[in-house]
């Protein structure tokens, strides 16, 4: 077994050297009074007695059990309920010097730029990411943030020039990489490594132990190609001390054996620097739910400390009991195994120790609910309900599609159609809202109020600018609601810890004298010089590390 | 008196899993019970004066240690089994407070060496380092997303929005006075700033009922930089239904315009522009403190916390993992000791 696979591996050192020490002590004592025996009797010493021995070796061996137990070996995997709420993910990137050769046009870097872009592309929208790149040393550049925004701006940013020396250690990339993820928390941690595998220095460490140790998956994508390909040094090919040109080549087999060691796996990009993006992002999003807050089971590998803690604890039992057991000696000590062995038999865990709270809302009965029964239309339509009442648009959308999805009668159909399709048009997502009206009636071509949804719909779609964004939600636009019963209340009346001097100017003042797509545009025009800052990230020395930042299962 | 309770609740123990594993107590007993009865070989000797005044008795403490090590290591391996659980506090699931931006001048006049800290002067920008750092930390573990924007005469994204504590306090250290220049780009901080706040837009639906977006900016002058004005870049945020907290340092900027040669670019003293300030906290529906003395700063930054605060719907979520190892190094060590004293120091005759 892997020392990486132990849940407390720095202790391992210590724990063995207590155990050596006291077997050396043992087998010291052990000799020295056979020796002071020799030399009491002689030659025609008797053999000692062989229960002695026994003596001996079941209390070493128990220290051992305690030992094994103490350091958290992990074996096998247990599952576990948690709820969903996205995925963690520290992308990793190469920015070694031979991420410079070309043979993935324009280069190496460049494509991994763009898989990084992809994959954020087909991301969910609670999963969240960070950003870390090595060459010579490791640095994390970026926590995890939901900014994918910031985050791609900071990985068009990058060289090769970023980080000194420009060798490549994969495993201080990955040491990096995990200090980005938080202390005990529960989602699904992620790596994606982007890297051409290419290592400088001939060690077989590639940072399996530090992804184990936060229980981290790595997914890489291997860039470059098997032919390989000179690298740009100043304008001309690198050439190395004997004026040979150098050839970088990918080499995947360190990353391979990182991704799976790790329980991830290793994609290769093609001679375009292109895979199946939609694939890895399978691949990153595996432990996660579809839905936040939705529960899923995942498998952790799990700490055993329960068998070796028995084993110590009836060795000892039997090791202390007397020699020659007196009239109901070997009645207790049997009566005791069997009521060892007895509870052992017992179902351990038979509940996980991380079940939710009580549900209080109806949005949590709901959804514990829909745990039992997750494709019932009804409980979905009510889920979505219970979601919009709380302001949650998005998710209420999607409990409503998925309400449409799974119903079986056309008329129920038509109602998740239209109720997602008010959802809709509460995040003003009119496009959105169009598609869910004309759903509604194509399974119901009577439903008068999404028909009249529909027109309004379409009323504004005709009306607005055609170069303006979708106005968002928080836009204070002089849109008209239809006058439907039906509609929930508008959004901006959501309450704001606002100052109580402009909480009482009127509201017209307040209106902002930009509209949406001024301010989009504006807000492109800003100008992030991070250059600076992301230089000194490189040559900042790294923060101190977290004690452990595994979750407790 | 501490009770055996108190002893595990000072090791992180809270509960246990299966308690009924605890029977096995008296097995142990039983066993322990047994062995003292068994009597321990001995030399028979009948002339008892001579053995007494030899120092000889009738017990042996070195087998009473034995046997009470034995106990407690039996007493606590039984423990493990019935399945310690500590109690910890998995951090709050992020999105549900405030998305807080917090803009930091690092001009070069925040190298002046005008604030007192414990005795030493000390430049500006290292009491605004420690200030901001605290309250960024304190605001990420109650469950809200902090961003650093640092600007100069351009401004940068330093950290984007995020709830790890310890990284961002990481993200301020590295700032320095100068790192963006020596003028004051006030309008592209903010803009940027507001782009940095919507960072979170396009994200999930379960940060959407976040309780608002909040921008703190820190400047000890007036802008004097930078391709935005300061007037655009605060409609943006009047726009997009952010307030901003202004927060100036220094005296009162002086008439006429600040001066603005390169030679005296350490030594300009211009003072901090209160009424542009003011009117950008007015427009957004913030505040605007002034620090006039820069060791006020912490009060401000106490004030703002304040009256940031908002109650989160989710509260931190208390997690149950198990925690054996307290009662396993208990029980390794009362082995080691044992070992040591019944089987190194003192060897049992068979």
């Amino acid at each position: 077994m892997n020392v990486a696979q132990l849940a407390h591996a720095d202790w391992f050192v210590s724990v063995c050297w207590i155990i050596a020490v006291s077997a050396g002590a043992v087998t010291l004592s052990r000799w020295h009074a056979r020796r002071r025996r020799e030399l009491l009797i002689g030659d025609e010493m008797p053999l000692p007695p062989a229960r002695q021995h026994v003596s001996d070796a079941a209390l070493l061996v128990a220290l051992v059990a305690v030992g094994t137990a103490l350091l958290g070996p992990r074996i096998g995997e247990r599952r576990v309920d948690v709820t969903s709420s996205g995925v963690d993910v520290v992308v990793l990137i190469d920015v070694s010097r031979s991420m410079d050769a070309r043979d993935n046009p324009p280069s190496r870097l460049d494509c991994a730029r763009r898989a990084v872009a992809e994959v954020f592309d087909r991301l969910e929208a609670s999963d969240r990411v960070a950003l870390a790149a090595f060459a010579g040393r490791g640095v994390l550049l970026a926590p995890l943030t939901p900014d994918r925004q910031a985050l791609l701006e900071w990985v068009t940013a990058l060289d090769s020039q970023l980080i000194s020396p420009s060798s490549t250690d994969l495993a201080a990339g990955v040491a990096a990489a995990t200090e980005a993820f938080e202390l005990g928390s529960e989602r699904p941690r992620v790596i994606f490594l982007v890297s051409d595998g290419e290592s400088s220095r001939r060690t077989e460490e590639v940072g399996v132990g530090a992804a184990l140790e936060v229980e981290a998956r790595v997914v890489a994508l291997a860039v470059g190609s098997e032919i390989g390909s000179a690298v740009p040094d100043r304008g001309a090919p690198l050439r190395d001390a004997v004026g040979q040109l150098v050839v970088s080549r990918r080499q995947s087999e360190s990353l391979a054996r990182l991704s799976a060691a790790s329980g991830g796996t290793l994609f290769e990009a093609d001679e375009w620097g292109s895979t199946d993006f939609a694939a890895a992002v399978r691949e990153i999003r595996r432990d996660a739910g579809k839905l936040p807050g939705q529960p899923v089971q995942r498998k952790v590998r799990a700490i055993r400390v329960a068998p070796f803690a028995a084993l110590a604890f009836a060795l000892l039992l039997l090791e202390g009991l007397p020699r020659k057991p007196r009239r109901f000696g070997a009645p207790a000590a049997t009566a005791a195994l069997a009521l060892l062995a007895l509870l052992a038999a017992t179902p351990a865990e038979t509940e996980e120790p991380f079940g939710d709270t009580t549900p209080s809302t109806a949005t949590e009965a709901l959804e514990s609910l829909l745990r039992h029964s997750p494709r019932d239309p009804i409980l979905l339509l009510e889920l979505g309900r219970s979601r919009l009442a709380a302001g949650q648009r998005e998710s209420a959308a999607r409990a409503f599609l998925a309400a449409a999805l799974y119903a079986r009668d056309p008329l129920i159909a038509a109602r998740a159609h239209y109720s997602r399709g008010v959802a809709e048009l509460e995040r003003t997502e009119l496009e959105g809202a169009r598609d869910a009206f004309f759903d509604a009636l194509a399974f119901d071509p009577a439903h008068s109020r999404a028909r009249f949804n529909l027109e309004w719909v379409l009323l504004s779609l005709s009306l607005r600018p055609p170069d303006a964004p979708p106005p968002t939600t928080r836009s204070d636009s002089d849109e008209t609601k239809p006058d439907d019963h039906n509609e929930p209340e508008p959004a901006d009346e959501r309450a704001l810890p606002v100052p109580q001097e402009v909480r009482d100017q009127p509201r017209q003042q307040r209106r902002a004298s930009l509209d949406a797509a001024a301010r989009a545009r504006s807000l492109e025009r800003v100008e992030d010089d991070l250059d600076r800052s992301l230089r000194a990230a490189a040559r900042s020395e790294a923060p101190e590390r977290r004690r452990s930042s595994g979750p407790s299962w | 008196m501490i009770g055996p309770g108190e002893l595990l609740r000072a090791s992180g123990i809270e509960s246990l899993e299966q308690p009924e594993w605890l029977l096995l107590v008296f097995p142990a007993l039983i066993g322990l019970v047994l062995a003292a009865r068994s009597r321990p070989p001995a030399l028979e000797w009948s002339a008892f004066a001579q053995a007494s005044a030899s120092g000889a008795r009738s017990w042996d403490p070195i087998r009473v240690l034995g046997s009470s090590l034995r106990g407690v290591a039996l007493l606590a391996l039984a423990g493990v089994l019935a399945g310690p659980v500590g109690v910890h506090r998995a951090p709050p699931e992020p999105g549900y407070g405030l998305d807080l931006v917090l803009a930091i001048d690092a001009s070069g006049s925040m190298r002046a060496p005008d604030t007192e800290v414990a005795g030493e002067w000390v430049p500006r920008l290292e009491l605004a380092r420690e200030v901001v750092s605290r309250f960024a930390r304190q605001r990420a573990a109650v469950g809200d997303r902090v961003a650093l924007v640092v600007f100069g005469e351009s401004a940068f994204t330093q950290c984007p929005l995020t709830s790890d504590g310890r990284l961002l306090s990481a993200a301020l250290q590295r700032v320095e006075a100068g790192v963006a220049g020596e003028a004051t780009a006030l309008g592209d901080a903010l803009a940027l700033a507001v782009r940095r706040a919507l960072g979170a837009r396009q994200s999930d639906a379960a940060t959407e009922p976040g309780a608002g977006r909040l921008v703190v900016v820190l400047t000890d002058g007036k802008s004097n930089a930078g391709s935005l004005s300061v007037e655009l870049a605060t409609a943006l945020a009047q726009g997009e239904g952010i307030r901003i907290h202004t927060v100036g340092i220094g005296s009162e900027i002086d008439a006429g315009p600040a001066p603005r040669t390169a030679a005296s670019q350490t030594t300009e003293r211009h003072g901090v522009d209160v009424d542009a300030l003011r009117r950008i906290a007015a427009q957004t529906g913030g505040r605007f403190f002034h620090a006039r003395r820069s060791g006020d700063l912490r009060e401000v930054y106490r004030e703002i916390d304040t009256i940031e605060r908002v109650t989160h719907s989710r509260p931190a979520r208390i997690r149950h993992s198990p925690r054996p190892e307290p009662l396993l190094a208990l029980a390794g060590s009362c082995l080691v000791l044992e070992l040591a004293a019944c089987r190194t120091l003192r060897r049992r005759l068979p």
